[in-house]
């Protein structure tokens, strides 16, 4: 809001809300805390000044409001300076001062209006606020050497605060209490007011108690507040307030262990916080309650660690604790509302990473680490990411094996550490990025950056000379390398040069030396005709322009951009900013799901490119040549973001055709071709593109996931080859999942390995689907995911045996029955039965309280009749058996798509498989001899072909019509 | 396709990953790995074979016995009480807690109570109790490790003690693997009493154990027996085609062994000269790792003797710096070339002894270029940070003598103080600086 609309705001809002006295109010404290204090004031003046005496009470107590909201703001300023360990700018003394004058108005205002219940509650807190202040609880723990005297100093005064601030709530309890007699709900704005002031004062006994560092008094006053919190929990076990309460008398407990040493309390306040965020994660979705999760899991997590450390156990922490951990982490990140960004979370997530630390897992905890500090920076968390690097500083120099640590998060301690002023240590984190940085693209996004900052670190020391030597160095590699200003690189070198410009201006200065003038003015010449683009160098509209474009306001940065006249000698420069200024605002918006911005943008991006490509092909000279290249990369960066598949791969096929080996974009081109491709359903030209791709740009960062997509793509054309082209694909669609997975080895999971077996299996390699499922079921904590994936593995070692010639005779016989029993062992799972069902099933089908014990599982009943077929134990006719199980698993599947029930459909290929199954054992019985039993099975079996042949004319594929009906024939001769 | 779509759903939600021992070796491509070890079948100086985790799923593999650069083991997440101690032995190791204090048991005890074990654990738990021969072998190899530390940290009874374990241990060596056999366990107070341990047969680790021989005979101050362990465990190594790895620790142990106790110019001549042998040695390596190991290794000897002379300087009237000035130089413009660390090494050392000879400006250049190229070589990185507080005091001074103002450099010379105090406060550069 612009200030000098303010007035006109003030007198319409006062138009409107002059019969309201509580809007009027309202109004006037949110000017105050927004720092419009003189404005607030003229409204509450406009107020004393009304003719209606209830305006004019309330204009009082607005007056008396205002001095409190201030005296808190100054608090939390005052505070949170404390916290960063920057100067406060409001000393405490100047804070309470606020207080002192903000208690006589607040005091007279509620002694005056003694049923205003809001102005008793306001100055409950208002007094319990200013003992904490006098007390100096909430202090960081870097200032706890100044408790003491704070204490002694003030402790009698601030008893008193709370104490009154006590009788005041329960003065405000016992009235509302009385109120809200007969109706006791939530819906009650009575009983609401008697809860809230119930809750405030048994909060305010904890805070009483916290006031002493330890001893008698803070042992009385915690027994007190664990008394009455206890006792409103209790009562109130169904609601916000009782969440609270009950975090609170955790508090309590935690607290009382902390500074008494007593292992029961924080046995107590373990199991409070854990209690509490196991029930509330039922109320995850709800606003009201996610603060409280967030906070039970963060003191649960602190609790824990003070236990692990009092008893010495950090270092031999159980293993299953993370896991349990990292779960709920799971949970309070994604499902809990506003759980991933919360601050609670975030110092959750740091304790979780104390018990890593401690455990010598520091890999883990600097992970954990790392992902706070990225989410607390932007989110503003200034404590938080103090104390996300404060740790990390700690950690990192901990965790072994070169290359563990990711050069990125590297940076962005520097970064942290450079912005609270830690030159020294900085520079050191600034520099493990650069050694961690092996790959040309984390050369490019991290260790140039990081060069720069070190330099810029030197320069902010007063080391000069040095600032310039390192700033130099980048400067030269930059110059030697032939990039382009507006690359990456040349932005960081760029600014590296102006570092170094800064510097001997200052040394030049200093030393008076014609040495260093002349280095001085060197340098100025570089930078003047190396980076023109540099907005301390260039004219002033493109610089305005560029400064516009580092604002991040793409959108007029755009406009002021296409305005560069083509005198200027920026033109070009401008003319290749306009497209990219559209690829921000596209990305910007695609990041908050609006499509139809993003669609606008990128066709924007489209026309930019386009006009580019134009303007430059009719033109000479360098400038122009490279305007040409940006353009005609941008073009089909744009098409493909609005998925115009074909002309995008035209464009795209266009730059590569002029541009051969030219990856400005470091893999973005293959991955748009690729896109295309296979968007274009050309399966095997994306394969091609991939084989191109990793053999040129290995180290790309867009590799993975274009390969990704190259293999999921792939997977779904398979499936529609014949048998051996499927094979010879899905082989090499497996490879390639292989190469990814191995890739990603530091981060496995049961998925990746399920979709491997998966494609290992549609290629045919049993033995390597086997493993594969195998691993997969090591990686799952899920029983019925795990028993799944041991049958899955179990099933391909059983084909992978079956084409194993090398086995043969009884130790087949044995694989096979060791298979066969693994397999009855999940369709049967009761074991006693199994003898019983197996006899039964050899001589007749069984009554429908008989099959109740034979599971539903129909790959498993198939496979198990496919092995019964070959081999059965004694006493049991495994041929009819498999027949009659295979029956069972036809009576709950379906053979054709059922449009009502979809989920019948994954099943049409087992029931084609298990009726072919069954011709096949009614095929060898009726070749077995002529006898009456054999032609019987023969007749059975032609009549259910003939029956199928009949009712399913298409089956699930004309192989499969092809071999029923060829089983039919011969089950006719046979009968 | 439904079905993956939904199993992707969870792809990143895995769990962190669990420890486990970790085999270092080099593949054939030359580039290092390190992967977490589920099993070993086979581990001795004819080759290693065993099972390792990639992304989860168990692969067998088969390493040529040059191609192992570390394998210890010893996992804190191990279901084995044994394989657990091991690890908690191991941290107390780094940690240089040796000895038992009070009651709490040091490294030195808790290898003891693993290498004499042969506790089978009840049946069915035999996963968690049982102690396996490579539990007892590791054991006694990180015991005499332990016991060498002691003895090189002063306690010279230790280097006896090594040498009897490093006996015991070739002799358990030499009995089969998994075979139980009567043997006199230590007991309480020095004394001993008898018992049955394990043998474990061929071994890996036999050639790691004489180069904790030798350097307990130098401890020992028996420097015959413990030139020829050296002599012999490197040629061992050659013969066997052995880890180029140990085969330069090897030769490195020996020169500081011989260094020892000698002073700076003959201590020089001793690093030269296994410089000059660990170069020998690169050429005739049968691939581009083995190369580079040895031939790195060789630099840091002539780097380290060129240290020694520099060390020589500053302690004797006698030697002037140009001595170690003219040795960095050569070294920069011969080895320095090709080894960013001893060009960086060397750089630092020329800015000292131009530090030290009162050339302000050359030095504070010379300095200055560690800082801009020595990021990762925190040695040199130190030192240079504390000469160049010196450095920028001279230079101020020749500033100042050509009529310009120093003072710039002088307001540096304690921020540069400041600096090595803060980012190496373990080094002696940040004692010197108090």
């Amino acid at each position: 809001m612009k200030i000098r609309y303010l007035p006109v705001i003030v007198l319409l809002t006062a138009v409107t809300a002059a019969q309201n006295p509580q809007k009027e109010l309202e109004f006037a404290r949110s000017l105050g805390r927004r720092g419009l204090s003189d404005m607030a004031n003229q409204v509450l003046d406009g107020m004393i000044k009304h003719s209606s005496s209830e305006m004019q009470r309330y204009g009082r107590y607005g007056k008396a409001l205002l001095i409190k909201d201030e005296a808190s703001l100054a608090r939390g300023r005052f505070l949170g300076s404390l916290a960063r360990g920057t100067v406060p700018k409001q000393t405490r003394e100047e804070v309470l001062k606020l207080f002192t004058e903000a208690k006589p108005d607040l005091e007279a205002f509620s002694d005056k209006n003694a049923t205003d219940e809001n102005a008793r509650f306001v100055l409950a807190e208002l007094l319990m606020e200013y003992a904490e202040m006098l007390m100096g609880v909430g202090y960081p723990d870097s200032m706890k050497d100044k408790w003491d005297a704070l204490s002694t100093e003030n402790s009698e005064e601030a008893k008193k605060l709370f104490e009154g601030a006590i009788k005041h709530l329960a003065t405000v309890r016992k009235s509302a209490a009385a109120r809200a007699k007969n109706d006791e709900s939530l819906d009650n704005p009575d009983y609401v007011v008697a809860t809230r002031a119930g809750y405030m004062k048994a909060g305010a006994r904890l805070r009483m108690a916290l006031m002493y560092p330890s001893g008698t008094n803070f042992q009385y006053f915690s027994e007190l507040a664990a008394e009455e919190l206890d006792e409103f929990s209790a009562e109130h076990y169904n609601d916000s307030f009782g969440a609270f309460a009950t975090l609170d008398l955790g508090r309590c407990y935690y607290e009382r262990a902390v500074r008494l040493g007593d292992s029961d309390d924080i046995e107590n306040a373990i199991n409070y916080f854990s209690t509490l965020y196991e029930t509330l994660k039922e109320d995850a979705d709800n606003p009201d309650m996610s603060s409280a999760i967030s906070q039970a899991f963060y003191w649960h997590a602190k609790a824990c660690n003070a236990a692990a450390m009092a008893a010495g156990k950090l270092k031999k922490a159980d293993p299953s604790m993370f896991e349990k951990s990292m779960r709920t982490l799971s949970i309070l990140r994604t499902k809990v509302k506003h759980g991933a960004n919360s601050p609670w979370t975030l110092l959750a997530m740091l304790e979780i990473g104390e018990s890593f630390a401690g455990s010598g897992r520091f890999t883990q905890a600097v992970g954990l680490a790392g992902d706070v500090l990225s989410v607390a920076r932007v989110g503003g968390h200034r404590d938080v990411t103090k104390q996300a690097t404060e740790r990390l500083t700690r950690w990192v120099g901990s965790v072994s094996g070169a290359g563990t640590l990711d050069a990125a998060l590297l940076l962005e301690v520097g970064d942290s550490l450079s912005a609270q002023e830690r030159t020294a240590s900085a520079i050191t984190f600034y520099e493990k990025a650069v050694a961690a940085s092996k790959t040309a693209e984390q050369k490019e996004k991290v260790a140039y950056p990081a060069r720069a900052q070190i330099a810029r670190a030197y320069r902010a020391d007063k080391r000069y000379f040095a600032a310039a030597a390192v700033a130099w160095d980048l400067v030269e590699e930059f110059l030697k390398s032939g990039e382009e200003e507006e690359s990456e690189f040349g932005q960081h070198a760029s600014n590296a040069c102006n570092t170094a410009r800064l510097a001997y201006r200052t040394i030049s200065a200093a030393t008076k030396r014609s040495k260093d003038e002349s280095r001085y003015e060197e340098v100025k010449r570089v930078f003047r005709d190396n980076f023109p683009g540099h907005p301390e160098n260039s004219d002033a509209a493109f610089g305005s322009a560029r400064e516009t474009y580092g604002n991040k306001d793409y959108e007029r940065a755009a406009t002021e951009l296409a305005e560069i006249p083509e005198t200027s000698k920026s033109y070009w420069r401008a003319q290749r900013l306009v497209p990219m200024c559209y690829w921000r605002l596209a990305a910007a918006a695609e990041r908050k799901d609006d499509t139809a911005a993003a669609l606008k943008w990128w066709t924007k991006m489209e026309e930019s490119a386009n006009a580019l490509i134009d303007s430059s092909k009719a033109k000479s000279g360098k400038e122009a040549a490279s305007a040409l290249q940006h353009g005609m990369l941008m073009l089909p960066i744009a098409l493909s973001s609005a998925a115009k598949w074909q002309p995008s791969l035209d464009a795209m096929n266009a730059y590569f055709a002029k541009y051969p080996n030219k990856f400005v974009q470091r893999g973005l081109e293959m991955k748009i071709k690729i896109e295309a491709l296979i968007e274009l359903k050309q399966i095997a030209e994306a394969e091609k593109a991939l084989a191109e791709f990793r053999a040129k740009l290995s180290d790309s960062s867009h590799l993975p996931g274009t390969q990704f997509k190259v293999i999921m793509a792939m997977r779904e054309w398979y499936s529609g080859l014949d048998e051996k082209e499927q094979r010879d694909v899905a082989s090499r669609t497996a490879d390639l999942l292989e190469e990814w997975v191995e890739k990603r080895e530091k981060d496995p999971n049961y998925q990746l390995m399920y979709l491997l077996g998966e494609t290992l299996k549609d290629a045919g390699r049993w033995k390597d689907a086997s493993t594969a499922y195998d691993a997969a079921s090591g990686l799952t904590t899920n029983k019925a995911v795990k028993q799944t994936l041991v049958l899955r593995a179990a099933e391909m070692a059983y084909r992978a045996l079956l084409e194993d010639k090398t086995i043969k005779g009884i130790a087949l016989q044995k694989a096979l029955a060791k298979t066969r029993q693994l397999f009855l062992d999940v369709i049967i799972p009761d074991k006693a039965a199994q003898d019983k069902i197996l006899k039964t099933l050899s001589k007749r089908w069984m009554r429908k309280d008989e099959w109740s014990k034979v599971k539903r599982n129909a790959s498993a009943l198939k496979i198990c009749a496919e092995l019964l077929a070959q081999t059965a134990p004694t006493g049991v006719d495994g041929r009819q058996v498999a027949v009659r199980l295979i029956s069972y698993m036809h009576t709950f599947t379906r053979p054709v798509k059922d449009p009502q029930n979809k989920r019948y459909d994954d099943y049409i290929k087992l029931w084609w498989d298990g009726a072919e199954l069954q011709l096949q054992i009614y095929q060898k019985m009726g070749a077995a001899g002529r006898s009456e039993r054999n032609k019987k099975a023969a007749q059975t079996g032609y009549s259910a072909a003939s029956k199928w042949i009949f009712q399913y004319r298409a089956m699930d594929g004309e192989a499969r019509v092809v071999r029923i009906k060829a089983l039919a024939s011969e089950l006719k001769r046979l009968r | 396709m439904r079905n993956i779509c939904i199993l992707l759903a969870f792809v990143g939600m895995a769990l962190p990953a669990q420890a486990a021992d970790i085999l270092v070796y080099v593949d054939k491509e030359g580039r290092v790995r390190r992967v977490p070890v589920d099993s070993v079948s086979r581990d001795t100086e004819k080759g290693f074979a065993g099972r390792v985790l990639v992304s989860g799923r168990k692969k067998s593999i088969r390493l040529e016995p040059r191609q192992i650069i570390e394998l210890r083991r010893g996992d804190p997440d191990d279901e084995n009480q044994w394989a657990k101690k091991l690890s908690s032995g191991l941290r107390l190791m780094r940690a240089g807690k040796f000895a038992t204090q009070g009651t709490v048991a040091g490294a030195e005890e808790t290898f003891v109570r693993v290498a004499y074990t042969t506790e089978e654990g009840i049946r069915g738990e035999e996963a968690q109790y049982a102690a396996l021969p490579w539990h007892n072998m590791y054991a006694v190899f990180y015991l005499i490790e332990t016991r060498l530390k002691m003895a090189q940290g002063g306690m010279k009874d230790k280097a006896a003690e090594g040498l009897k374990t490093v006996e015991e241990f070739k002799k358990r060596t030499r009995i089969k693997a998994r075979k139980k056999v009567d043997w006199q366990l230590p007991a309480e107070k020095g004394s001993t009493r008898e018992g049955k341990v394990y043998g474990w047969g061929d071994t890996r680790l036999l050639s790691e154990v004489s180069l904790l021989e030798a350097q307990l005979h130098a401890v020992a101050g028996d420097m015959g027996t413990a030139v020829s362990t050296f002599d012999e465990l490197i040629d061992h190594i050659g013969k066997n085609d052995l880890s180029p790895d140990l085969l330069t620790r090897t030769v490195m142990a020996k020169a500081n062994a011989e260094a020892a106790g000698q002073d700076p110019a003959k201590a020089e001549e001793v690093f030269r000269a296994a410089g000059t042998r660990l170069a020998t040695m690169a050429r005739r390596q049968p691939n581009e790792y083995g190369k580079s190991v040895l031939q790195r290794s060789a630099n840091q000897a002539l780097l380290r003797g060129a240290d020694l002379l520099l060390e020589s300087a500053a302690k004797s009237d006698k030697v002037t710096y140009d001595v170690p000035l003219r040795r960095y130089q050569q070294l920069q413009d011969a080895e320095g070339r090709k080894d960013r660390s001893v060009y960086v090494g060397a750089q630092a050392g020329i800015g000292t002894c131009l530090v030290e000879t009162g050339k302000g400006a050359d030095a504070y250049a010379a300095l200055l270029e560690v800082v801009v190229k020595g990021g990762d070589y925190p040695k040199a990185m130190a030192r240079s940070l504390y000469y160049l507080s010196r450095a920028s005091e001279l230079f101020a001074k020749e500033i100042e003598a050509g009529g310009g103002d120093g003072s710039l450099l002088r307001a540096e010379a304690e921020r540069w103080r400041q600096d090595v105090r803060e980012r190496f406060p373990s080094s002696e550069w940040a004692k010197k600086t108090q």
